[in-house]
């Protein structure tokens, strides 16, 4: 690998070096700027993501490898990019009132936001085990801090030190799935593990299967979603957004790259698998979430269910490969919108001390701040499936994929699990609509409320007008089928 | 070109809405106040008039073509299987007058606004609804397909919401702002199942597709009548609840909690003839009904009525102009209701001329008082107010049907369509309405304007003429009032005077109308010795109504109160004050029964269902607490439970793949 | 050493991958839990070393020395949890640790 393939190669990641430099200047100024300009720290975050996302559509136009193949940046990459870049640009611009009002630190918040979000970048374009590893755990380090943040508050530490021991423990499990392929193929890269896969070698099953287990964990699916509560429900509002719609996505295309390029001689079998574990998601995740008080942790187990239902798309994708995988990929990017704006919502109208996470706290929304109770509105009509919004196509596509593929009980009963749901997020709204008002409300803000604008706009235009964005999936997943 | 004039006022939207409303100006810009209420203005009024100048140039254009409509289709919106339904614009004759009347006359309610909304505090906040209101109509009356005039139909409904609490720190005018949300719901349901009905039965949206396939004999043939008496009727419900017809009208004087340029612009001139207008557009199809043709005229009549009887005792300057919109509107859906189709859009016009004219010149007088909007403590303003009280008497005479004003030849219009199809009684009523209308706006311009003045002598140094970007759009309304009217001379009466002329409203109009059934005054057999009596009669009602007004007010202003004492007068005039107790009697049938069978419904629910249906219910409650209890808090025992998710995921992998 | 098969050293990292993980499961004291998942982490490291000297192929070291690096930061950032957790309850017992549940 001479010089100048290290400079082209180093030249085709500048989106993430983009973050990841940005990320590092914010480091280094931080300790120089006095408190109460540290807020505009966030500019420079703002800006760094924009440059990071205008780059990312450059690779749109080409499919490209760099570093000697461990990295392919595609059309799947880029798409993926988006949803990361997007994700973390909305949850900074909410997180710069949130952090105001509950007097956190905001250079180093910034600063992991960025080092997460670079990780997630990378690891979408990741094809070598190596580089996927490190991806993988610079993006959850960095969210295990960042779930910690948080440091005087007692929830928000547990919240910190479960996910670090959880995660740490999947890791693990992870690590040595990989140590297994590693040792039966000699390879940690994707195309040439999937040339040599053998059936008959024990060490390929075991190490796919532990490989899944450390995905699955990330993904937030049964039978490893137990963390997912907790830690959503401890973490300060913004992160809990955060991470809820970028790493699950990240963990999804990480898990579609390595099965689909390195383990698809396993296929019937981690099918099956698959087939089971996004039943009791789905199911497990609608019913924890309909006994609970708290919205924060409704939404937790909600995002549960989510997963489940992104998971059917992947079974879809057994019969019918390209509308399966391309339905996952819209599914995520619709998650991020609906979801990213629920948690938005919630974290605008936390106050200082106390978040706003239990049901009473939003009752009497509607009289006192009606646009944001719209707002909250579509988010829950789009988490609910409900149309016009970006919610219901996207579930639409997920379930027609699975029809198509002939996998009629996994369709009927994600039919049935969706419209239980529908129970408690319309519940959320009698709440904020038609409930007298109990709780103050804090003060406009105008930057979280813009942000707020544009992820309900998001969700109730692109499903008003779903074409553009769901042909985007379709190439992304184009790109990525061989 | 057409999608400019909508874009328009959406960029306005964002303008102001992103960079001042939501604060970005003021708190992170640092911008000051002056300069931010300057850029407001100047973004407000100018998209508007760029829309304005767009409609007019669109309409100039449209005089060209021959095809007498242009359409402009953007996108394919939602492209499944049958249902095509494009993103596109129509500029019709009946669009093209809708547009041109909204937009100019919004222009002129913003420029209006800028003194009038000066002092308040949100300021940008005000022009951005103002203009998401203005985009939403547009849409409305432009688009070419009954999705696309749903999606404006809601948008100005979310609008006037918006506007009606706009001060909604006050919980009475937050709680009109509610109430007009769930009335309009009402109607909404009404117009979204007749969309519903239309696309099963047409097969389309698409107005072009629906209305040709609804003119062709064979298709219609194969239809049952009352399928498109149903469709007419449900649309009429929609009409019923935005135009605030009986028995959803309630939400209208309640309406003008809100500024009082939007009472002008959305309550009185624009959004409340969205109804008007849908009915002019699918002309067709209450054409082929005589039966909802005969309802809609009979509720609008009887609304005209009833409006009219209430609007004689109120003492609430705005509410008198509320409720006579309530009764003017009733005016127009007699006339699109009797087939008059262009008698009824001409009164749309004229009619957003002068109460737009109306509204704003009481706006001045509140203004001028310090928010005084008691006639009672009014009187003698015309000293003070010398333009507000000539426009506005202008105005009175205009909607009073006084000879050469627009009003009189909109109104004498719709009057001789009634007695032309046969609506006898109906024709009857709507004259002594005419009456009634004459009466009442005479009491009000005197009771303003005329006499003793009756306000405090502190108010009286104070009290001042608005500034001239209130009284410009003022005296522009007031010309438009007088010279409205003569865009539609009818045929006689250019006869009569010898000239051979035709009504020019009407032939712009009529490649609108699609219906076989052609508009007024072509078959009347009399000659027009009929018509002029029918003018004739509508004169003197007008002349009566002003002379009792003026007689009672003016000549013996105690007279009024001296009638009331009497026993008759007493229970009529408590009864038209109390509003005919309509309200109450929602309230009572309504509310409170709505409210009792909701708690029937939670004993029900609480004995019944909980009990039988305690199957489902109980065990999914019961799952989800199992679920629960097993999220204990404790990480080793998550991690256990993982431990054996692992395990198993990996037995269920070495299984299959070795089976 | 060049006696020893394959095998065995597979055995050994099982061995100390299970002892791990029961410990994550087991122990009550946070910093033993911490100790625990390193011992996972490096029971994959002497699998991945094994393999690479049985394969005669270096990416496993690579491998194995970038996992040290993560295992590192991993501990790094559990010990300044640890301390923020002591702060708020002046013990280590990870079972008191169940504000968060339901």
């Amino acid at each position: 690998m001479d010089l100048n393939e290290v400079l082209k190669s180093t030249f085709l990641i500048t989106p993430e070096l983009s973050l990841i430099l940005t990320g590092m200047i914010l480091m280094v100024l931080d300790p120089f700027i006095r408190n109460r300009f540290k807020k505009e720290l966030f500019w420079i975050t703002a800006l760094g993501l924009l440059i990071g996302f205008a780059l990312n559509l450059n690779r749109f136009r080409y499919t490209e490898s760099a570093f000697a193949g461990t990295l392919s940046l595609d059309e799947f990459t880029a798409y993926f990019n988006i949803i990361f870049i997007i994700g973390a640009l909305l949850a900074t611009v909410i997180s710069r009132d949130y952090i105001e009002k509950t007097a956190l630190k905001h250079g180093e918040y910034y600063a992991l936001i960025l080092f997460s979000t670079s990780g997630m970048m990378l690891l979408s374009s990741a094809r070598e085990f190596i580089s996927l590893f490190l991806c993988f755990e610079i993006m959850s380090v960095s969210v295990y801090i960042l779930s910690g943040f948080n440091r005087r508050s007692p929830r928000s530490v547990e919240s910190g030190i479960k996910y670090l021991v959880l995660g740490g423990f999947s890791s693990a499990i992870l690590l040595y799935g990989i140590a297994l392929i590693y040792g039966a193929s000699g390879s940690v890269f994707l195309d040439e593990i999937a040339s040599r896969f053998n059936m008959e070698n024990p060490l390929y099953i075991a190490g796919t299967a532990l490989i899944l287990a450390g995905f699955v964990f990330k993904i937030g699916a049964f039978p490893l979603h137990q963390w997912i509560p907790d830690i959503y429900e401890g973490a300060p509002m913004t992160v809990t957004g955060f991470m809820s719609v970028g790493v699950k996505a990240a963990a999804f295309a990480v898990f579609l790259r390595v099965f689909f390029e390195g383990f698809s001689t396993l296929e019937v079998q981690w099918m099956q698998i698959l087939w089971v574990i996004s039943v009791f998601t789905m199911t497990i995740g609608n019913l924890a979430a309909i006994v609970q008080r708290s919205i924060k942790r409704m939404l937790a187990y909600s995002s549960i269910s989510h997963a489940g239902y992104a998971l059917v798309g992947i079974v879809a994708s057994y019969g019918e490969k390209e509308l399966g995988l391309s339905s996952v990929l819209y599914y995520l990017f619709a998650y991020t919108f609906m979801n990213l704006g629920a948690f938005g919502t919630l974290a605008y109208l936390s106050l200082k001390d106390r978040e706003c996470e239990m049901l009473e706290d939003i009752s009497g929304l509607w009289q006192r701040k009606p646009l944001v109770a719209i707002a909250l509105g579509i988010f829950m009509f789009s988490l609910a499936g409900i149309p016009p919004t970006i919610g219901f196509f996207a579930k639409y596509r997920v379930f027609l994929s699975a029809i198509r593929a002939e996998f009629y009980w996994l369709a009927i009963i994600g039919i049935l699990n969706s419209v239980l749901s529908a129970y408690y997020y319309l519940r959320v709204l009698v709440y904020a609509y038609m409930r007298e008002e109990q709780m103050e409300f804090p003060a406009p803000q105008p930057l979280s409320a813009f942000a707020i604008a544009i992820l309900s706009l998001g969700a109730l235009i692109l499903g008003i007008f779903p074409l553009y964005s769901w042909e985007l999936a379709i190439k992304a997943a184009g790109s990525f089928i061989p | 070109m057409l999608v400019w004039i909508v874009v328009a006022p959406l960029i306005g939207v964002l303008v102001n809405g992103v960079v001042f409303a939501s604060g970005l100006w003021k708190k992170l810009l640092n911008g000051d106040e002056h300069t931010e209420k300057r850029i407001v203005s100047f973004v407000g009024c100018g998209v508007i008039l760029a829309s304005a100048v767009l409609s007019t140039l669109a309409f100039l254009k449209l005089r060209l073509t021959d095809e007498r409509q242009i359409i402009q289709e953007l996108f394919v919106w939602i492209p499944s299987g049958e249902l095509k339904i494009g993103f596109e614009f129509l500029f019709d004759p009946l669009s093209c007058v809708m547009s041109l009347v909204v937009t100019w006359v919004s222009f002129l309610i913003h420029v209006y606004s800028i003194g009038y909304m000066h002092e308040d505090r949100s300021y940008s906040r005000y022009f951005t609804y103002l203009n998401m209101f203005v985009f939403f109509m547009l849409l409305l009356v432009l688009g070419n397909n009954f999705p696309l005039m749903f999606v404006g139909w809601e948008g100005v409904g979310l609008a006037s919401y918006l506007l009606i609490g706009f001060w909604y720190e006050d919980a009475e005018k937050a709680y009109a702002g509610r109430k007009a949300f769930i009335v309009n719901r009402i109607g909404d349901f009404g117009f979204i199942l007749g969309i519903f009905l239309i696309f099963f039965v047409f097969g389309s949206l698409n107005y072009q597709e629906v209305f040709s396939r609804a003119l062709s004999p064979e298709f219609m043939d194969a239809i049952p009548q009352a399928v498109i008496t149903t469709i007419a009727l449900l649309l009429f419900v929609g009409a019923v609840g935005k135009s605030a017809q009986f028995p959803l009208y309630v939400w209208l004087p309640d309406a003008m909690a809100g500024p009082t340029p939007v009472s002008a612009l959305i309550h009185a001139a624009t959004m409340v003839t969205a109804g008007v207008y849908m009915i002019a557009r699918c002309n067709v199809f209450y054409s082929q009904s005589p039966t909802a043709q005969m309802i809609v005229v009979g509720i609008a009549t009887f609304t005209a009525f009833l409006a009219a009887t209430i609007a004689i005792t109120q003492n609430d300057i705005k509410r008198v102009l509320a409720y006579s919109t309530v009764s003017q509107l009733g005016y127009m859906f007699m006339g699109v209701g009797s087939g008059a189709y262009v008698a009824g859009m001409f009164h749309l016009v004229t009619h957003a001329f002068f109460k737009a004219l109306l509204f704003l010149g009481s706006g001045s007088v509140i203004h001028a008082l310090g928010g005084e909007q008691d006639i009672r403590k009014m009187g003698g303003l015309r000293r003070f107010l010398p333009v507000t009280s000539i426009t506005f008497l202008i105005g009175t005479l205009a909607i009073s049907g006084v000879p050469l004003f627009s009003g009189f030849f909109s109104k004498d219009e719709i009057l001789g369509a009634l007695y032309e199809k046969g609506y006898g009684i109906c024709w009857f009523i709507a004259l002594v309405t005419a009456v009634l209308t004459a009466f009442y706006m005479l009491r009000l311009y005197i009771l303003t304007f005329e006499g003793k003045p009756r306000i405090t002598e502190d108010l009286k140094h104070h009290i001042h003429e608005s500034p001239p970007s209130m009284l410009i759009p003022l005296v522009i309304l007031a010309v438009l009032s007088v010279a409205g009217g003569y865009i539609g001379i009818p045929e006689f009466m250019w006869k009569s005077i010898g000239i051979e002329g035709e009504n020019l409203f009407e032939r712009f109009l009529s490649s609108s109308i699609l219906s076989t059934e052609q508009i007024t005054h072509h078959a009347l057999p009399h000659g027009s010795l009929t018509h002029w009596g029918l003018v004739g009669l509508s004169v003197l009602a007008a002349f009566v109504g002003i002379a009792l007004a003026v007689y009672m007010y003016a000549i013996t202003p105690l007279l009024p109160e001296r009638l009331t004492e009497k026993p008759i007068v007493s229970i009529l005039y408590r009864g038209s004050y109390g509003k005919w107790f309509v309200d109450e009697i929602y309230d009572l049938v309504f509310v409170k029964t709505f409210v009792n069978l909701s708690k029937l419904l939670a004993l029900f629910d609480l004995k019944v269902i909980d009990g039988a249906v305690n199957g489902i219910a109980g065990a999914i409650r019961a799952l989800a607490s199992v679920l629960r209890t097993a999220q204990t808090g404790l990480l080793r025992f998550y991690a256990a439970l993982m431990a054996i998710g692992v395990t198993a995921i990996l037995v269920y992998m070495i299984l299959s793949a070795r089976f | 050493m060049m006696g020893v098969p394959i095998e065995h050293y597979l055995v050994l990292s099982a061995i100390l991958f299970v002892i791990g993980a029961y410990g994550v499961i087991i122990r009550k004291n946070l910093i033993i839990v911490l100790m625990s998942l390193e011992l996972m982490l490096n029971s994959a490291n002497i699998a991945f070393v094994a393999f690479s000297r049985a394969l005669s192929d270096m990416t496993g070291h690579v491998f194995m020395i970038m996992a040290l690096t993560v295992a590192a930061v991993e501990v790094a950032v559990g010990l300044a949890l640890v301390v923020a957790i002591y702060m708020h309850k002046e013990t280590l017992d990870i079972d008191v640790l169940k504000m968060l549940k339901g």
